[in-house]
């Protein structure tokens, strides 16, 4: 990173805050403006879609890359394991390279809104002035932290690397506070609170922040956002390992793949949990919405997700198989694959069948009616909640099997345990089939509740089987070191193919989210008027998703190339962590 | 080579399984496109399966090597890159060629009702709202009763004597009528749902529900708003099922 | 040849995204229209276009068949059946459609024989049809036995200008509509011949439970004070209405009152 690009980050940031604070003001002129101007050729909606989702991609990825990448410091500091250390590092480059970027995506989204929706904007400002100041404030002490944590590596090392560590976690707080406000302007948007009936706010700002919806999106983003920056993280790993020339470079690679995959795949199991608390404060909040948006005209977008998830669970466990390829000792583990594939093909089935199925007429008559006999029973919520908590138990034995491939335990009670945490797996599974079938014989209200008890059942059967776990296999027997970088290159295809599905899966949530305001700005209170107030089809939008996923893609290719670049300019000059070996090092795991 | 142990064998014969079962499992016949979709993921599954681990992995590729470099099979080849080819004309064929039927559409089986409708000029609101014939509890029987008349007077013709949708000139409609006795239909809604479509009917259904969908007429002409109360309680009372209670909002 | 990683990552992604977004397009499409706010000005639409539009109002928006019926005795006014055809005849010197757009904007300037003026102005809240609006609705009224001839020149521009829509000027009565609930069933004796929602049960004076959709905060204040002055509604018996509830409510009570019965929608 150049001193120049650094000025440059800080100049559009500076430009930022200062368009920020000045706005109002225009925005004092704009009653006399048009509602809306029209961008030209594309239309204002394309682009303010695209650009927010891109805005949006980036600012996941720097908000999520260095959640992780400080946990990754804190385990290098605690075990005295250089390779953490350097990876971290490695990820907050990254995230460094990002970073201005973001700015400028961010700027532009405010160009566009403050310029082809100026009372949409005005609107918004009238209520949210206050925290502008505060987002700008937040954007400068998170720019300064990180800029600090990342120049001052080598100079926080040894004895003062308490203080670096600190430094990570106080520009994640920062970050997840900047989350927070931008959060609560969108969250305004789909549930609205703290107005007037005309839609001037009534108290304080705090309770149009406070609304419905925005606890359970700060807490979703936060989680994806990991999920997000471990995905793209891996990616790039993953990359780097298809164009390694040397068998050393190779296993670094593959072991920041595994790494940055683990990370994802931890958060990614607790996502759905997040996902189901904002459905239900979306129905909360209005219940009209709420069937619109899971029944009404946006129900095909979730068989799509669903399609996309089990893509992710199928990838992610798939990868870990691959994984134990490397690993000596994970032979015995095999014959449970087939098992667990087939619980993973039957959990997509049923999570991606229809509630409302395409079907023609003929098909219709035969099935006696528009929603199927049988199947329809695999469409409601019922099944597919159980589809999804048996996901969850099957990567998390997959997760548990990997584990313990190269490692036998030498406890006396490990016969004991290793049963305990079989039945505590198989009383999970039987509490989750049993109250997904029970619910079908309960009405709904009943029903909802039950879903409670399956996520319980399950996440009590992780805590069961980790809490052995650990104690088990401490001072275990290895049976052969992980031979990093002979993973099959098919694998870094999969890490690829993870992070491509859930940038997409970003688009398609962004899109629900805002889709389900309809022809609202602001739900309930400003109408859209302008001429795209029309919510698009899905083939339209998932057109729109795929476009602006290869532009994120290809822009994130450039930064790194362009990382790339300095570092090979300065090889060996910069006098910084050196790369670990990492081929046949430790054994131990994450 | 054992034929039945190779790899690619196998794969093959799991997707003609799951194929088999899918088709010919599923009564009432599954809707291809749910086919289609299933079979994607078993075939997702089965990919994932043979390349699990190398061994396997080489194993599969095996055939797919041979006929592809093996100088011996040459004749498979060209009778392959004539098949194959044949066989995608073919379907496009019949993708492009013009059918006797209206392509497939997308149906949303409950759309989301509105927040109120207008009845007779009056606004009745539709969230939230109990039957009110429920809260008299004395006369619970005679609403009952009332409602079994109204329906035997008018619905009964559609929708059946067993409320099965099956009645006498539900083989003139298609999609036929709805089935009250399934668990999937009334059980799952709310009774002000059920007031919904019975007072607008066919031609009040919204955009993604295709109107033209549905030959249901708006009986707010014909019946009076208890009427339709009182026959929405028959038809539970009749396939003894509950209806959905509206969620308590905080 | 060596295919460079690049290029291959490159494809990967793009079938994955490729697949992703064929499904999604192959799927049937729907999209969700915002619902329509009519505005026909500079569009060119057949009268039947308009007719059709007018009718949906009619039912609707309008409010009109609170008091209005085509075909029946409405409750509180005049029969619209046949008004096409009457409309030229009615009031001297008037053709139908400026008839029509003259008893829709300013309805008191003409009263059939027996009805009381208590139509309020479309054009304003709480009803505030906007000027497309407007002309539709008497594009459908024409139709109802006489030819549509009119034409969006025939509507004044200034309809529906003085805040229209959600601009709608909020009057707040600084009353307690409980407590005027009260005053209703207790002190006013209302209750002995008007209905209002779910209290009352009289039949002798007008159903007030929608009141407030149709009417405007200053008629129903001058009503109460003013009842003869204000006419009888059509279909009930005149006088009946005490003229004195200026004297026996208090100024609290009247407030009260009137709020409680601007709640009523």
């Amino acid at each position: 990173m150049s001193a120049r690009r650094r000025a440059g980050a800080l100049l559009v940031l500076l430009g930022l805050a200062v368009l920020a604070l000045t706005l109002p003001a225009a925005a004092q002129d704009a009653a006399k403006e048009p509602a809306y101007r029209a961008f030209p050729l594309l239309g204002s909606r394309l682009a303010v879609w695209a650009i927010a989702q891109l805005h949006l991609n980036f600012a996941a990825f720097i908000l999520g890359v260095p959640i992780f990448a400080v946990i990754i410091e804190i385990i290098g500091w605690r075990t005295r394991d250089a390779r953490y250390d350097w990876l971290s590092h490695e990820f907050v480059k990254l995230t460094f390279a990002a970073f201005s970027t973001t700015a400028l995506l961010g700027a532009l989204l405010l160009f566009l809104f403050a310029g082809y929706y100026p009372k949409f904007w005005t609107y918004m400002s009238s209520i949210f002035f206050p925290t502008y100041g505060i987002y700008a404030a937040l954007f400068f002490a998170e720019t300064f932290t990180v800029y600090l944590w990342y120049y001052g590596w080598d100079w926080l090392s040894g004895p003062r690397k308490g203080i670096h560590v600190a430094l990570g976690v106080l520009s994640n707080l920062f970050g997840t506070a900047i989350l927070l406000v931008a959060n609560s302007w969108v969250t305004f948007m789909i549930s609205p609170a703290g107005i007037t009936e005309s839609g001037a706010l009534k108290g304080s700002v705090w309770a149009a922040i406070n609304n419905y919806t925005w606890m359970p999106i700060n807490i979703h983003r936060l989680i994806a956002n990991i999920v997000f920056g471990g995905t793209i993280a891996a990616a790039y790993a993953a990359f780097r390992f298809l164009g390694a020339t040397s068998d050393e470079e190779r296993a670094r690679y593959d072991w920041m793949g595994y790494i940055g995959n683990f990370v994802a795949l931890s958060a990614f199991i607790v996502l759905p949990f997040a996902g189901y608390y904002l459905g239900r404060e979306i129905y909360a909040f209005n219940q009209t919405m709420g069937i619109t948006m899971m029944g009404g005209f946006m129900s095909w977008l979730w068989i799509i997700q669903a399609i996309l998830i089990g893509v992710l669970f199928l990838g992610s466990n798939y990868y870990l198989w691959l994984g134990m390829e490397r690993i000596p000792g994970s032979e015995r583990y095999r014959r449970y694959v087939p098992m667990m594939i087939g619980i993973l093909a039957f959990g997509f089935m049923v999570w991606a069948t229809p509630r409302s199925m395409v079907i023609t007429l003929d098909e219709a008559r035969a099935m006696g009616g528009t929603h199927h006999p049988v199947l329809g029973f695999l469409g409601v919520m019922s099944a597919k909640n159980t589809a999804v908590n048996m996901m969850i138990l099957t990567t998390f034995l997959s997760f548990v099997l990997y584990r313990r491939a190269n490692r036998i335990s030498t406890r006396s009670w490990a016969g004991a345990g290793m049963l305990i945490q079989w039945a505590a797996l198989v009383a999970a599974a039987v509490v989750v089939i049993f109250y997904g079938v029970y619910g079908y014989f309960v009405e709904s209200l009943v029903r909802i509740g039950f879903s409670v008890y399956q996520v319980m059942a399950v996440l009590g059967a992780i805590v069961v089987v980790m809490a052995i776990d650990i104690p088990m296999f401490r001072g275990a027997r290895s049976t052969g070191a992980i031979r990093w970088g002979t993973i099959a290159p098919r694998s870094q295809y999969v890490l690829i193919i993870l992070a491509v599905t859930f940038t997409w899966l970003m688009g398609l949530m962004g899109f629900a989210r805002s889709g389900i305001r309809q022809h609202w700005h602001v739900y309930g209170v400003m109408v859209d008027k302008s001429v795209d107030a029309a919510t698009p089809a899905i083939g339209y939008a998932a057109n729109v998703i795929t476009v602006v996923t290869i532009v994120f893609f290809a822009l994130v290719m450039f930064i790194f190339w362009l990382g790339g670049l300095s570092d090979r300019g300065q090889a060996g000059a910069h006098g910084h962590a050196p790369a670990p070996l990492i081929a046949g090092g430790s054994d131990e795991q994450a | 080579m054992n034929v039945l142990r190779s790899r690619f064998t196998q794969a093959v014969l799991l997707l003609v399984l799951a194929f088999a079962i899918f088709k010919f499992g599923i009564r009432p016949p599954a809707p291809w496109s749910v086919l289609t979709l299933y079979m994607a993921i078993v075939f997702l599954a089965t990919i994932v399966y043979v390349s699990s681990d190398s061994d396997s992995w080489r194993e599969f590729l095996g055939p797919l090597r041979t006929t592809v470099m093996d100088p011996g099979k040459r004749p498979l080849r060209i009778a392959l890159g004539i098949v194959i080819p044949v066989l995608l004309g073919y379907y496009a064929y019949t993708q492009a060629a013009a059918k006797p039927q209206a392509p497939p559409e997308l149906r949303a089986v409950h759309p989301a009702p509105p927040a109120s409708i207008q009845f007779r000029g009056k606004e009745i609101t539709i969230a939230g709202v109990e039957n009110p014939l429920r809260k008299d509890t004395a006369s619970l029987g005679k609403h009952v009763a009332a409602g079994g008349e109204i329906y035997i007077k008018n619905c009964v013709y559609c929708h059946g004597d067993n409320l099965d949708g099956k009645g006498m000139f539900a083989y003139g409609f298609n999609p036929p009528p709805a089935n009250f006795e399934d668990p999937g239909t009334i059980a799952m809604l709310q009774e002000a749902f059920l007031f919904w479509r019975i007072v607008k009917g066919g031609p009040g259904l919204p955009k993604e529900s295709t109107p033209w969908n549905s030959v249901m007429p708006a009986w707010e002409d014909r019946l009076t708003e208890e009427q339709i109360w009182q026959v929405i309680m028959y038809l539970y009372a009749a396939t003894n099922q509950q209806p959905r209670r509206w969620e308590s909002s905080h | 040849m060596r295919v460079p990683v690049g290029v291959k990552v490159g494809l990967v992604s793009l079938v994955v995204m490729g697949a992703y977004s064929g499904y999604a397009n192959y799927i049937p499409q729907v999209q969700s229209k915002p619902p329509q706010e009519l505005s026909l000005e500079g569009g060119h639409v057949t009268p039947a276009q308009l007719v059709k539009a007018g009718e949906e109002i009619f039912h609707t928006k309008g409010t009109c068949e609170i008091c209005h019926r085509v075909g029946q005795k409405g409750t509180r006014a005049p029969d619209l059946a046949g008004i096409g055809a009457r409309a030229g005849k009615t009031k001297p010197g008037m053709g139908a459609k400026q008839y029509l757009v003259e008893s829709l904007l300013q309805p008191a300037a003409f009263i059939v024989e027996g009805y009381p003026p208590i139509m309020p102005a479309v054009d304003k809240p709480p009803i505030a049809l906007n000027r497309s609006e407007v002309w539709a609705v008497v594009a459908f009224l024409e139709s109802l036995g006489g030819t549509v001839d009119v034409t969006l020149d025939d509507i004044p521009a200034t309809v529906g200008a003085g805040g229209g829509g959600a601009a709608a000027a909020e009057v707040k009565i600084p009353g307690d509509p409980k407590a005027g609930e009260a005053v209703f069933m207790g002190k006013g004796t209302c209750l002995a011949c008007h209905i209002a929602g779910k209290v009352g049960a009289g039949k002798v004076g007008p159903d007030l439970s929608q009141i407030a959709r149709i009417q405007t905060p200053d008629y129903i204040m001058a009503k109460i004070l003013n009842p003869a002055g204000r006419g009888t509604v059509a279909g009930y018996p005149k006088g009946v209405m005490p003229q004195t509830f200026g004297q026996t409510l208090s100024a609290k009570e009247y407030t009260d009152l009137v709020a409680f019965l601007l709640t009523l929608k």
